[in-house]
């Protein structure tokens, strides 16, 4: 399937050029903001301290692609000459490699910052992943919505999505770390078949919004 | 190769409940340059991008050299269609960069030539460090230009490519287009409401009328084929009741209508008739088919 050799390797790129872009910024914030605090500068600093953001802008980034990518890039992708299924799966590949690139240098650049937590991210990969995946499963349901719908009710379902999950983020953040209340032993009592449940649910969800997706655009008149 | 064609049959296209285009059957071959011609609205744009299988059709086959081309990768490796760009996009502001935009021709093209695009760049005077949305309307015409020559694809589709060109641009893009095709042979559709000015590059003509195929011909045997002719309306309705005419007018007493000559005459035949008989261009032959004003 050469067509799709060719969409992977331009949504990879695609994807990776705008999470480079995101990283640099965010490393450059945070080293600013390190050098104006009156802490000791480290490379520790300024490693945990991105960690954090480069998770957040990783999430934010599956968000606003999944609208930018279907809007936008994929119509261009088919008036250069690709097929539709290619492009879509270039498209969702390119998109989760590089969200797990992302979510991994998050990863090493705490685990640098903070060695003594690492056991905290064994612990909980499984939910990191969820969270994951949960995060392109929504980023699925705004490109199914924006393909059908239009960009007006897409860029709503984007607004809403963002503010809700800096709500949600807000509440446990709060409810679970803040308090003290944050453990490892939340992980290892939560039940294995909800586990499961909570592991696989966004992985199907995910997989349901792209052929959702595929099945709206697979024959729509494209606006190029 | 040089056999190669791209056959569109019983095409229909609806958008909804409004069909444009209708059954419409087309065969392009290899190794002509198409002037393809019709009024704001008439379809063209759609017909090539269903014709490319950019678009699907509602009903009808497309096909190159017997292969589908919907949906099909080999089929739409052998097709360009190149679109006019856009300051906007579904996002708000087109901020692609040219350069990016060029390099994802290069990725999707299987045959594109990345040195003719840079000498066409460079040809052209255009910095490809810009964004799409900060491009004049010529601008984007360039970039427009340059994807579909370096495309390299046997049949290349070019929507209203001198939109927007001054003419020492469009007299180098022409230049250009002529040379690319004595090199290689190639096949292309180009689109314009610049008429007159293209007309000595066509080799063929297509004219579409509200989602019809009006006629395809030779642009020599067409212009030679038809004349305009006017004097007496007794005189004029005499001479035309015989023949296809495409458009007629009324000037007080004096009438006028264009009208095809018969396969195989070569002057027309006035019955002896005090009548005007003028050659026509292109234009004018298109507008009389096409300007519905009688």
């Amino acid at each position: 399937m050469k067509g799709l050799g060719r969409n992977i390797n331009y949504w990879f790129n695609y994807s990776l050029k705008a999470f480079l872009m995101v990283t640099a910024m965010m490393v450059g914030i945070v080293t600013v903001t390190a050098f104006m605090d009156a802490d000791p500068l480290s490379i520790s600093t300024i490693l945990g301290r991105s960690a954090g953001y480069i998770a957040f802008s990783t999430f934010i980034l599956i968000m606003v692609n999944a609208f930018n990518n279907i809007a936008v890039v994929y119509p261009m992708t088919v008036s250069l000459g690709s097929t539709r299924m290619p492009s879509l799966l270039g498209m969702t590949i390119g998109q989760h490699l590089v969200s797990l690139i992302g979510f991994a240098v998050a990863i090493i650049f705490f685990i640098i910052a903070k060695p003594d937590m690492s056991s905290l991210l064994i612990t909980f990969w499984p939910l990191v992943l969820a969270v994951l995946f949960t995060c392109h499963a929504f980023g699925g349901l705004i490109a199914v919505l924006s393909a059908k719908f239009g960009k007006i009710l897409g860029m709503i379902l984007y607004l809403v999505s963002i503010i809700g999950v800096t709500t949600l983020g807000v509440f446990f953040l709060s409810r679970f770390i803040l308090d003290g209340s944050a453990s490892t032993d939340i992980a290892l009592n939560i039940n294995p078949g909800l586990m499961v449940v909570i592991l696989f649910a966004p992985l199907v969800l995910d997989a349901l919004f792209f052929l959702l997706l595929y099945a709206i655009v697979r024959n729509k008149n494209l606006e190029i | 190769m040089s056999d190669s064609k791209l056959v569109c049959k019983d095409l229909v296209k609806a958008y909804g409940n409004k069909e444009v285009l209708h059954s419409v059957n087309l065969e392009l071959e290899r190794g002509k340059i198409y002037g393809f011609i019709g009024r704001n609205g008439a379809g063209k744009t759609t017909l090539l991008s269903v014709a490319s299988g950019q678009n699907p059709a509602t009903s009808g086959t497309i096909t190159v050299d017997g292969m589908p081309v919907w949906e099909n990768q080999n089929a739409r490796d052998r097709i360009c269609f190149s679109r006019e760009l856009s300051p906007m996009n579904g996002n708000g502001a087109n901020t692609t960069k040219v350069k990016d935009y060029l390099k994802a021709a290069a990725t999707y093209m299987p045959a594109f030539d990345k040195a003719y695009a840079d000498e066409l760049v460079q040809s052209f005077g255009l910095d490809t460090k810009k964004r799409i949305s900060k491009l004049s309307k010529g601008m984007m015409s360039m970039v427009t230009i340059i994807v579909a020559l370096a495309s390299k694809a046997e049949f290349t589709f070019l929507d209203e490519p001198v939109a927007g060109l001054d003419i020492v641009a469009r007299e180098k893009f022409y230049k250009i287009l002529l040379d690319e095709f004595a090199a290689t042979g190639r096949t292309f559709v180009i689109s314009t409401h610049i008429i007159e000015e293209a007309a000595d590059v066509f080799e063929e003509v297509i004219i579409i009328d509200q989602g019809n195929i009006l006629l395809t011909k030779n642009t020599n045997d067409l212009i030679e084929s038809v004349v305009h002719i006017s004097g007496k309306e007794e005189e004029i309705d005499s001479v035309i009741a015989d023949r296809k005419v495409y458009n007629t007018e009324k000037i007080g007493r004096s009438k006028g209508a264009t009208i095809a000559l018969k396969d195989g005459e070569e002057e027309l035949d006035t019955k002896g008739y005090d009548i005007s008989v003028q050659p026509m261009n292109l234009q004018q032959i298109f507008v009389a088919m096409c300007g519905r004003e009688a």
